[in-house]
C-alpha cells in the first residue's frame, strides 16, 4: 500500500445505495486505482448507507459499487469536488437479470487424488522419524503403548498388514519397530476389520487394523543386534532381521539369556497356554506325568531361573497377483532350575499332622514348531486356502526330592506331537450372501515315561510300592463344517453345520521293579470315541442405541468310553443358547450383558480310571461316567470412557453354575496323595464382581487407578473318607495405581495391592478355615535427566504373608543411552540388586496350610548394547 | 485450458433476491509435525447473505465410490460444515477437543484486510491479493471484485469480492485452497442453518476449554514410562499463544 500524503483533515466519501425497490445493504463499495486495483473498500450497512475515508489522491481513484445481482457502478473521482472535505454520492444501481447457470470449469484441477490418509515419505528423512512406530505414535487417535501395542481410538488394531499381507500375525510389534520408514508409501487405516475378506459386512466385527502400503520396486532389509553381558556369567543377546519387498517378506530373530527373560510365545516354566495354544489345546494330547512346579507368586521377574535358547524365522511370498504362501519355523530350547521346600499342616477328617519336603529340579525343554499355509485368492470371489502345523517338543525333567526324610530321585522324559492340517475355501455369492467350508484333520501323541529311585510305597501293610510309570496320551480328530452368512439391513444371519469326530486313548501302566520282577499295578487302556453332529444358528442386530447377539445350536452327541472292561456309552439331543447384548447410553458407556449354556463332554483328564502316579508323592484316578457336563454362565458389565476428561470407569458381576460335575475325593497322609474324581449331580457355584476406575485429579497432577476383584467360589470335596462338605473359597484382590510428575525430570508411578485368600469347609460340624493376606507396594521412578538419557529405577516391597513379619524388599535400575542418531542403545542393567536368594509364602487350600521356599535369579548386573543395521 | 458454458440465458426481472453462488474449491491440507497431507474437495453455497462451506472429508459428494475392500478411517467423523451469516459477521461450526464435540458460534468483528497490488488470474477471473493475519497465522488470498460477494472459503469473508484462492504456511501446518469450479445463479430456496436447535458455545469459551485441557495434559503422565502427551498449541487457530 503506498501513503502519498496524509492531509490535515480526512476527506471522507459517503452516500446511499439503491436500486429500483429501496436500499441495498451489504453492498460492497470500493475505492480503484486506474488500472482497477483495489486500494480501499467498504461496504453499505443496513439502511444502504457507506462511509469511506479517503488515504489516496482523489483524482487516480474510482469509487466502484457491484453486487452479485445488480450491474457495477464506477465513479470517477476527478470529475467531483470536496467541500468541507466530504462528498456525497449517492448510486442507484440497476438489477442484473438472473442467469439460470453461468459454469466456469477448470479443466485440470490440481489435485485429483483419492481421499485417504496419506503421508508423504520423502519429508521423513530429518532423520527423526526412523520407523513405523514412530509416526504412528503421531497420528490423531493413535496410541502406541510402551509395548508397541497400537490402539486407534482406544481400541487396540487386530492385525497390522504390510501390502495387505498378514506376515506377523499377532507379533508385530516386530514390524512396527524395525520397518524403515523408507519403505512406506502410504498408511490405511480400516475399519469393520474382518479376516476373512470376502465375509467384510457379513460378520459382526468391531477390529479395526492397519495397512501399510510399500512403495513398489525397493527392497529394504534391516535388523538389530542386541549383546549384553553381565556378572556373573550372564548373557542376554539377539539378534532380528528382516526383509521386505512386494515378493518376499520374511524375518527372523535368535535371542539367547539366562537372565530370566521370556520373549517367546511359549512357557514351558508355568505350563500356561500360549494365546496360539488355546485353539489347539482342542487338539493336543494332555502330559499327566508332572514336571515340577516353578510357578511363584512373585511372578517370573526374580524367579525365572533359565538357559534360554529361541529362534524364529517367517517368510511370506507373493505368489500369483493374490496368492500368499507362508512358512514359519521355531526352535526353542531353555533349562529352569529350582530348589525349593515346604511345610505343609493339613487337616483331614479331624486329623492334623504335618509333612515336609523338599526339591532340587531341573527341567530342559526342547521344541520345534514348523507351520506352512497357502492361501488361494486368484478369483474374486472365490478364496481358498490350505494351513498346516507341526509342533513337537521334548521335555527332560530331573528332581531330587526328600520326603519327610525319604530321599529320592526321579525322572520324567516326555515327548509331545501335534499335527493339524486344515482346508478352507470362502464362496462369495455377493455382497449380500457368502458360503464357507472347512475340512480339519489332526493327531497329537504325549507319551511320558516316569521313573522313582528308590520307590514310592504305596501301602505299607501290604508292601506295595512303585517306581515306574508309563503313559501315553493320543487325540485325532476330524472336523468338517459348512457356514452360510446373510445380511438383512441391519440384522446378520449366520448358519453353521458341522460334523466331527475324534478318538481318545491313554496307555498307561504303573509298575513296580521288585527284586527283579517286574509287577503291574495298575494300568489303563482307555478309549473314548465322540461323534458330534451339530447346527447353529446367529442373529446380530446393531442400532446406535443397542445390539443384540443371538445364538442357538441344536447339537448331537453320540460317545462311547472303555475302560479296560468297562464301557459306557452316551446319545444326547441337546440345546446351546446364547445371548449377548449391549445398550449404548451414549457415546461414552454401554452395558453389555451376556449368557451362555454350554454342555460339554468330561475333560479327558476325567476319563481313564486307574490310577497313575503323577510324581514322588502324587498319584490320580477317576470314576469316570459319561455324561454332559453343563454350564450356565451369566455376565453383566458397564463401562464408561471419556477421552476428554480423560478417565474411564467399569464394573461388573458374573455367575457361573454346573448342576452336576466331577468332584475331588482325596486321600491324604504325610507321605503321598491320592486323588480321585468322581461325577455327582451336585451344584457348584462360582459368582464374583469386578470394579476399575481411573481418574486424572488435575489439581494434585495425579492419575489414579483402582482395580478391585472379589471371587467366591463354592463347590464339594470328601477328604479321607470324610462325608461330602461343603467348600467356599474366597479370593480378594484390590490395587491402587498413582501416577504423577514429581518435578520436569522425574516422574513416579506407585502401585498398591492387597490379595486375600480363603477357604471355609466344614466336617463332623467343625468349621475350618484357611485364610492368608499379602500385600505388595511397587514405586517405580523414571527419570529422565537430558534428552537420550532414561533410567527407570523400581522398588518392590512384598510382604507376602501379612500374619509373619516376613517382608522383602527388591530393587531393580536400569540406565538407558540412546545415541543421537538412534543406531546405538547402551543399557546398564541391575536386577534384584538388594540381593535376595530366597523367597518364602504361604498358600492354603481347603484342607491345608503350606509354607513354602524356594531360590531366586541371583542378583546380576549386566551392560547391554543395541544397535541397528 | 479454461472452458466457459454459458447453459441458460433468462431475461427475467428478478426482484430484490439476490444471486446464488455454488464454488468447488480444492484443498490441500498438511500438517507438518506428523506429515500428514490431506487432499479434498470443498463446496461454497451461499446467496451473499448466509453461506454453507463444506469440506468433503467423506469424499460424499464428489461420487468417487469407495474401495470396496478398505474403508477409510475417517478422523473428523462426518464432513466439517460452516454455517455463514455474512451480515452479523458469525459462523458456526462444530469442533471438537480430543474427540468431544462442541458447536461454536464465531462472532467476530471482522479480519484487518490489507489490499496489495498484485493480481492474477483464476479461472478467467481477475484477482487481486489480500493478507491479514487471523489468529496467530498470516493468511494470502486472491478475491475477484467481478463475484461481488463477500465470501470465501473456511470463515473468511468480509473482501469487495470473492476469495478464489487461499494459502497459508507455517512450522506447524500449511493450507491451500484453490476454486476450481464456479456456478453462479439462482440461488437455493434458503441456505439453512444445520445446527439450528443445537446449544453453541462461543469461540473463547472453546478457547477457555481449550486452554484447560491443554494445560491438563502438560501434567497428566499417560505411559508407562513417564511421558506427558500435551494437546497441540493449535492447527489453524492458535489457542494457545
Amino acid at each position: 500500500m503506498l501513503w502519498f500524503y496524509l492531509p490535515a483533515f480526512s476527506q471522507v466519501i459517503s452516500g446511499t445505495v439503491q436500486d429500483s425497490s429501496g436500499v441495498i445493504p451489504m453492498a460492497p463499495v470500493m475505492l480503484k486505482a486506474r488500472n482497477n486495483v483495489v486500494l480501499q473498500f467498504t461496504r453499505t450497512d443496513d439502511n444502504g448507507y457507506y462511509r469511506i475515508e479517503l488515504k489516496q489522491p482523489k483524482d487516480s481513484l474510482f469509487l466502484e459499487v457491484s453486487t452479485l445481482s445488480h450491474h457495477p457502478q464506477a465513479f470517477a473521482l476527478k470529475d467531483y469536488t470536496f467541500s468541507n472535505n466530504s462528498l456525497k454520492i449517492n448510486v442507484t444501481l440497476r438489477e442484473k437479470p438472473i442467469m439460470l447457470q453461468e459454469v466456469v470449469i477448470d479443466n485440470a484441477p490440481i489435485v485429483r487424488k483419492k481421499d485417504t490418509l496419506e503421508f508423504n515419505p520423502e519429508k521423513f528423512k530429518d532423520g527423526s522419524e526412523k520407523v513405523i512406530e514412530d509416526v504412528l505414535k503421531k497420528l490423531p487417535g493413535v496410541v502406541v503403548e510402551d509395548t508397541g501395542e497400537i490402539k486407534y481410538k482406544g481400541k487396540p488394531i487386530k492385525k497390522m498388514l504390510l501390502d495387505g499381507d498378514d506376515l506377523f500375525d499377532a507379533n508385530y510389534v516386530t514390524g512396527s519397530r524395525n520397518i524403515s520408514a523408507d519403505m512406506i508409501d502410504k498408511v490405511q487405516g480400516i475399519e469393520n476389520y474382518d479376516d476373512n475378506s470376502l465375509l467384510k459386512g457379513l460378520r459382526d466385527s468391531d477390529d479395526t487394523a492397519l495397512n501399510i502400503v510399500l512403495k513398489k520396486g525397493k527392497t529394504d532389509f534391516s535388523g538389530t543386534a542386541t549383546l549384553g553381558h553381565g556378572a556373573e556369567s550372564r548373557y542376554d543377546g539377539a539378534v532380528t532381521a528382516m526383509m521386505i519387498n512386494k515378493k518376499i517378506k520374511g524375518f527372523g530373530l535368535a535371542s539367547y539369556n539366562n537372565t530370566g527373560q521370556n520373549n517367546t510365545p511359549y512357557d514351558f516354566m508355568n505350563a500356561t497356554p500360549s494365546v496360539a495354544d488355546r485353539r489347539n489345546e482342542l487338539f493336543k494330547a494332555p502330559a499327566v506325568l508332572e514336571e515340577g512346579n516353578f510357578t511363584s507368586v512373585i511372578g517370573d521377574r526374580y524367579t525365572r531361573r533359565n538357559n534360554n535358547f529361541f529362534t524364529s524365522i517367517n517368510t511370506l511370498h507373493k505368489l500369483g497377483s493374490q496368492s500368499v504362501f507362508k512358512a514359519d519355523l521355531s526352535v526353542y530350547n531353555d533349562k529352569f532350575t529350582r530348589m525349593a521346600q515346604d511345610v505343609s499342616v493339613i487337616t483331614a477328617a479331624g486329623e492334623t499332622f504335618t509333612t515336609r519336603n523338599t526339591n532340587d529340579l531341573v527341567k530342559r525343554p526342547q521344541l520345534l514348531v514348523a507351520d506352512v499355509s497357502y492361501a488361494n485368492k486368484e478369483k474374486e470371489k472365490f478364496h481358498w486356502e490350505y494351513v498346516g502345523q507341526l509342533n513337537y517338543n521334548r521335555r527332560e525333567f530331573d528332581e531330587n526330592s526328600n520326603n519327610n526324610g525319604l530321599l529320592q530321585q526321579s525322572r520324567v522324559r516326555s515327548e509331545h506331537y501335534l499335527t493339524i492340517n486344515e482346508l478352507k475355501a470362502t464362496y462369495k455369492i455377493n455382497d449380500r450372501h457368502a458360503l464357507t467350508g472347512s475340512l480339519l484333520y489332526s493327531n497329537s501323541h504325549s507319551p511320558q515315561r516316569l521313573n522313582i529311585n528308590p520307590p514310592t510305597v504305596i501301602n505299607v501293610s501290604e508292601g506295595t510300592s512303585s517306581d515306574s510309570q508309563q503313559s501315553t496320551f493320543s487325540k485325532e480328530a476330524i472336523v468338517a463344517g459348512i457356514s452360510y452368512f446373510t445380511q438383512f439391513g441391519n440384522v446378520l444371519v449366520a448358519m453353521f453345520a458341522d460334523y466331527s469326530r475324534g478318538i481318545k486313548e491313554l496307555r498307561s501302566d504303573l509298575s513296580s521293579v521288585l527284586q527283579d520282577n517286574q509287577q503291574t499295578l495298575y494300568s489303563n487302556a482307555m478309549r473314548n470315541t465322540t461323534e458330534n453332529a451339530g447346527f447353529e444358528n446367529v442373529f446380530s442386530y446393531k442400532n446406535e442405541r443397542y445390539s443384540l447377539v443371538f445364538r442357538c445350536g441344536l447339537n448331537y452327541t453320540r460317545a462311547s468310553l472303555k475302560n479296560l472292561s468297562d464301557e459306557q456309552n452316551l446319545e444326547q439331543l441337546f440345546l446351546t443358547p446364547k445371548v449377548k447384548a449391549n445398550y449404548f447410553f451414549n457415546k461414552n458407556s454401554k452395558a453389555t450383558f451376556t449368557y451362555a449354556l454350554q454342555q460339554e463332554t468330561p475333560d479327558e483328564n476325567n476319563l481313564f480310571s486307574n490310577i497313575i502316579q503323577t510324581n514322588y508323592r502324587s498319584f490320580i484316578s477317576n470314576s469316570p461316567q459319561l455324561d454332559l457336563i453343563k454350564k450356565h454362565a451369566f455376565n453383566l458389565d458397564y463401562s464408561y470412557s471419556n477421552s476428554f476428561d480423560m478417565n474411564q470407569y467399569g464394573a461388573g458381576i458374573y455367575y457361573t453354575y454346573r448342576p452336576a460335575n466331577y468332584f475331588f475325593e482325596t486321600q491324604v497322609n504325610r507321605d503321598i496323595v491320592v486323588a480321585n474324581t468322581f461325577y455327582a449331580p451336585i451344584g457348584s457355584t462360582n459368582f464374583g464382581t469386578t470394579l476399575r476406575v481411573e481418574e486424572y485429579f488435575h489439581p494434585i497432577r495425579t492419575t489414579v487407578g483402582l482395580t478391585s476383584q472379589l471371587n467366591f467360589s463354592l463347590y464339594s470335596n470328601i477328604v479321607n473318607n470324610s462325608e461330602l462338605r461343603d467348600v467356599r473359597s474366597t479370593n480378594f484382590v484390590t490395587s491402587l495405581l498413582l501416577r504423577k510428575r514429581i518435578i520436569k525430570p522425574i516422574s513416579a508411578e506407585q502401585n498398591v495391592s492387597y490379595l486375600r485368600n480363603g477357604f471355609r469347609s466344614e466336617y463332623d460340624s467343625t468349621e475350618t478355615k484357611n485364610t492368608f493376606e499379602s500385600f505388595t507396594a511397587q514405586t517405580k521412578m523414571i527419570i529422565k535427566p537430558i534428552k537420550n538419557l532414561q533410567a527407570i529405577v523400581t522398588g518392590n516391597f512384598y510382604a507376602p504373608d501379612l500374619s509373619v513379619n516376613a517382608n522383602y524388599f527388591f530393587m531393580d535400575a536400569e540406565a538407558t543411552y540412546t545415541s543421537s542418531n538412534k543406531k546405538f542403545t547402551y543399557a546398564l542393567v541391575g536386577r534384584n540388586l538388594t540381593g535376595y536368594k530366597t523367597f518364602s509364602t504361604v498358600a492354603v487350600s481347603d484342607y491345608s496350610t503350606t509354607s513354602g521356599s524356594h531360590n531366586l535369579l541371583e542378583r546380576f548386573l549386566l551392560v547391554k548394547i543395541t544397535f541397528g543395521f | 485450458m479454461k472452458k466457459i458454458i454459458l447453459l441458460f440465458l433468462v431475461f427475467h426481472v428478478w426482484n430484490q433476491n439476490a444471486q446464488g453462488y455454488s464454488v468447488t474449491y480444492s484443498m490441500e491440507q498438511v500438517a507438518k509435525e506428523i506429515n500428514l497431507t490431506t487432499t479434498l474437495f470443498s463446496f461454497l453455497d451461499g446467496n451473499g447473505n448466509h453461506s454453507l462451506y463444506e469440506e468433503d472429508f467423506a469424499n460424499s459428494r464428489m461420487g468417487n465410490p469407495a474401495d470396496s475392500n478398505i474403508n477409510i478411517i475417517n478422523l473428523d467423523g462426518d464432513n466439517s460444515v460452516y454455517y455463514k451469516d455474512l451480515k452479523a459477521n458469525t459462523v458456526v461450526y462444530k469442533d471438537h477437543i480430543r474427540f468431544k464435540f462442541f458447536t461454536i458460534r464465531d462472532l467476530f468483528s471482522g479480519f484487518n484486510w490489507e489490499l496489495h497490488n498484485e493480481t492474477k488470474d483464476i479461472l478467467g477471473y481477475t484477482c487481486q491479493k489480500a493478507t491479514c493475519r487471523f489468529r496467530g497465522r498470516d493468511y494470502t488470498v486472491y478475491y475477484t471484485t467481478s463475484i461481488p460477494v463477500s465470501d470465501g472459503p473456511w470463515k473468511f469473508s468480509g473482501l469487495p469480492g470473492l476469495i478464489l484462492e487461499l494459502s497459508t504456511d507455517d512450522r506447524v501446518a500449511s493450507l491451500h485452497v484453490k476454486a476450481t469450479k464456479i456456478v453462479l445463479g439462482k440461488p437455493k430456496a434458503e441456505y439453512k442453518n444445520p445446527y439450528e436447535g443445537q446449544g453453541y458455545i462461543s469461540f473463547d469459551r472453546y478457547r477457555e476449554l481449550y486452554r484447560e485441557k491443554y494445560e491438563e495434559s502438560l501434567h497428566r503422565i499417560t505411559g508407562e514410562t513417564g511421558k506427558a502427551s500435551p494437546l497441540p498449541k493449535g492447527f489453524l487457530e492458535y489457542y494457545i499463544e
